[in-house]
């Protein structure tokens, strides 16, 4: 993977097999499951911080530290996410910019969607 | 459907920015640069035989040639930065995709139709995307998550989309406005036209896309690609748009919902009255400096 170290790649991969955001003593939990020695609590904190400033996690306040969940589903996701964040200064023209659909749009965008009369949403190309 | 009406000979209203942006920026910087060229070749004659002292003698008479001589080389220093920071990441991007991304053959009948044979690749990413990138052969790339979870009828409105940006050669204009953007960086009425013209072929592109295959799979595919995915779902999404982004997604959706194009939003005054005075300022310091070679052209004959 672009630009992650072993200890950053499982730590990705315990984050992509959960399905909730994950703490950091969640997250050191599962890695030192079939680990010998174990890591520090420091350790994995350190790794989790990184990750999000690298743009792969991004984190939410809980309790008295933060949750973290992947920005990316997958591998390859993650690879061409950091491709597109490192050179956004490229001349790209979006379809739609990803992020920044508030619920109203997204409700109106499915009322348009189920209400359109006359074309069929299946018509073979 | 969106109505065809009448043949309109007028350009869209994102290339009318765009054109509007380039000629206000060309026709504004070539009167000074005419001046400029002069009083930078005398400003540094100055410096160089007199020092710096001599810049501030005479009542401050070299002032306004020496700002107008600082703005022009500052402001093509940062034109000059931008823009090889954009062909760079243009560059890099290319790569990085082409190591990354394989043609999409299933489509390329449709793609043809749209003009597009040959130029339509896949990345492998889950999340539902497209873009059209590239400055010279505009390419326009779908990720696998996309063509895994549109139906036909969405796939080709999107192609039909980013078909427009490619014909018009977009991802080449934005990084004319980039450019043209980071050289007058003072003249801040100039961002709100660069991002009406963003905005404005984007509805165009929209139009081009309806007229092909009706709303519902152009509103679908916008969807697809907005609505948050399942391990997303508890980041607040609103939060992280930008202002413009918002404005354009919502002038799309309306045009969608009212079959025209919504009118394009204004240039608030205040920007306006900012950049004209800013616009008047430099150009009195262009005369006032021409004047000023004028007379030692004139005393060292």
């Amino acid at each position: 993977m672009a630009g992650l170290g072993p200890l950053e790649t499982a730590a990705m991969e315990v984050l992509w097999r959960a399905d909730e955001p994950l703490s950091v003593r969640q997250v050191l939990d599962r890695l030192n499951q079939d680990r010998c020695p174990l890591l520090a609590y420091t350790t994995v904190m350190t790794v989790l911080a990184r990750l999000a400033d690298k743009g792969a996690l991004t984190r939410q306040p809980r309790g008295r530290g933060f949750a973290y969940r992947p920005t990316g589903s997958d591998p390859a996701a993650l690879a061409v996410r950091s491709v597109l964040t490192e050179h956004g200064d490229a001349a790209i023209v979006r379809f739609v910019e990803q992020v920044g659909a508030d619920p109203d749009a997204l409700r109106r965008l499915r009322r348009l969607v189920d209400n359109s009369p006359g074309d069929s949403p299946e018509t073979p190309p | 459907m969106i109505p065809a009406g009448p043949i309109h000979r007028r350009l869209d209203s994102g290339n009318r920015a765009f054109w509007l942006l380039v000629v206000a920026v060309f026709g504004f910087r070539g009167l000074v640069s005419i001046l400029g060229c002069c009083v930078v070749c005398v400003v540094g004659l100055r410096l160089v035989t007199v020092g710096p002292a001599a810049l501030l003698t005479g009542g401050g008479l070299m002032l306004p040639a020496v700002m107008l001589a600082a703005l022009l080389v500052a402001t093509t220093g940062t034109a000059g930065v931008r823009l090889a920071r954009s062909l760079y990441a243009d560059r890099t991007l290319r790569r990085e995709l082409r190591a990354r991304t394989h043609p999409y053959d299933p489509y390329d009948p449709v793609a043809a139709r749209f003009g597009l044979a040959g130029r339509v690749h896949v990345v492998t990413a889950e999340e539902p995307f497209a873009f059209t990138h590239g400055l010279w052969t505009p390419r326009v790339v779908l990720s696998t998550g996309l063509v895994r979870t549109a139906p036909p009828a969405e796939l080709v409105a999107v192609l039909a989309h980013e078909s427009a940006h490619v014909r018009s050669r977009d991802p080449l204009k934005v990084l004319v406005a980039q450019v043209l953007l980071a050289r007058e960086f003072y003249l801040p009425a100039l961002r709100h036209l660069s991002s009406r013209f963003v905005a404005g072929r984007e509805l165009a592109a929209d139009r081009a896309a309806a007229a092909h295959c009706g709303n519902r799979p152009l509103a679908g595919a916008l969807l697809r690609v907005l609505e948050p995915p399942s391990w997303a779902a508890t980041t607040p999404a609103a939060a992280m748009a930008s202002c413009s982004n918002a404005a354009t997604l919502d002038a799309r959706i309306t045009q969608l919902e009212t079959g025209s194009e919504p009118p394009p939003q204004r240039t608030p005054r205040r920007l306006l009255l900012a950049s004209t005075l800013v616009a008047v300022l430099v150009l009195a310091a262009a005369v006032d400096a021409a004047i000023l070679v004028q007379q030692m052209c004139m005393r060292a004959m």
